[in-house]
């Protein structure tokens, strides 16, 4: 009984090990993670750099990376109980990210050069706003 | 000789700081959280609070997974028919979970390129 499970253990680690090697030969790679919205990297060149170029390539190009990636979302929510996946958060419904915290000299600054454009374009009416607004 | 407890502790401490070079992109990088390990900077704020309670599932498996407790269970478990089927199933999905997490990026599964 053992001994048969043992065996199990080593297919199944086997299996693991060199299905995903060959199932990253038969499948094609992508050209882009829509869940990211990025483009994934391709096989580099040989050239300098290469082994980091390799390693973005091995793990944008992972097989079954979109499905993995979401069994480890799964694992790290529910499993784990972790509060954010990459700094997504899940609330009634929605994702959503945090943003930082508001700069106000940063708005302040863009509306004041806002309104000066606007007060290239249409002196009068912008002299109005600036008095509304403050 | 040592007490045991003082001797596991300063081994959990050489292991931690081993770790920060380990994991440092660069010596600057390392040498800062050195730094901030020492005292460049505070005990605690509201970053780490929330990291301490989002990690706390992880970090709880991982202490409980470095006692004896888990082998003393399968131990128990071992002589039970079921185990037969159990031991390769749990195995299988740990290392689909692990291969699942470096997938995903948040670990850069080869480490041992920036040597």
């Amino acid at each position: 009984m053992k001994r048969k499970a043992s065996i199990a253990t080593a297919a199944v680690f086997l299996a693991v090990l060199f299905g995903f090697s060959l199932l990253h030969l038969a499948l094609p790679d992508r050209e882009v993670s829509r869940s990211e919205r990025r483009r994934l990297a391709q096989l580099p060149p040989l050239s300098s750099g290469f082994s980091d170029k390799l390693e973005e390539y091995m793990l944008d190009q992972f097989p079954l990376r979109e499905q993995l990636r979401t069994v480890n979302s799964l694992v790290r929510l529910y499993g784990l109980g972790q509060a954010d996946i990459h700094g997504i958060y899940l609330q009634g419904g929605g994702a959503f990210r945090m943003d930082g915290p508001l700069q106000e000299k940063q708005v302040r600054h863009a509306a004041a050069v806002l309104f000066r454009r606007a007060g290239e374009i249409f002196p009068v009416a912008s002299v109005a706003l600036c008095h509304r607004t403050g | 000789m040592r007490p045991a407890a003082v001797q596991h502790a300063l081994l959990l401490l050489l292991v931690t700081l081993g770790f920060v070079l380990f994991r440092a992109e660069s010596l600057q990088a390392c040498g800062q959280t050195l730094r901030a390990m020492f005292g460049g900077a505070p005990l605690w704020d509201a970053d780490a609070l929330y990291a301490l309670r989002s990690f706390a599932g992880v970090l709880l498996l991982g202490a409980v997974g470095a006692t004896r407790l888990p082998k003393w269970l399968w131990k128990r478990l071992e002589p039970h028919p079921v185990s037969a089927v159990l031991g390769p199933v749990l195995t299988g999905l740990l290392l689909l979970a692990a291969t699942a997490a470096l997938v995903d990026g948040s670990f850069n599964p080869f480490l041992y390129f920036r040597f």
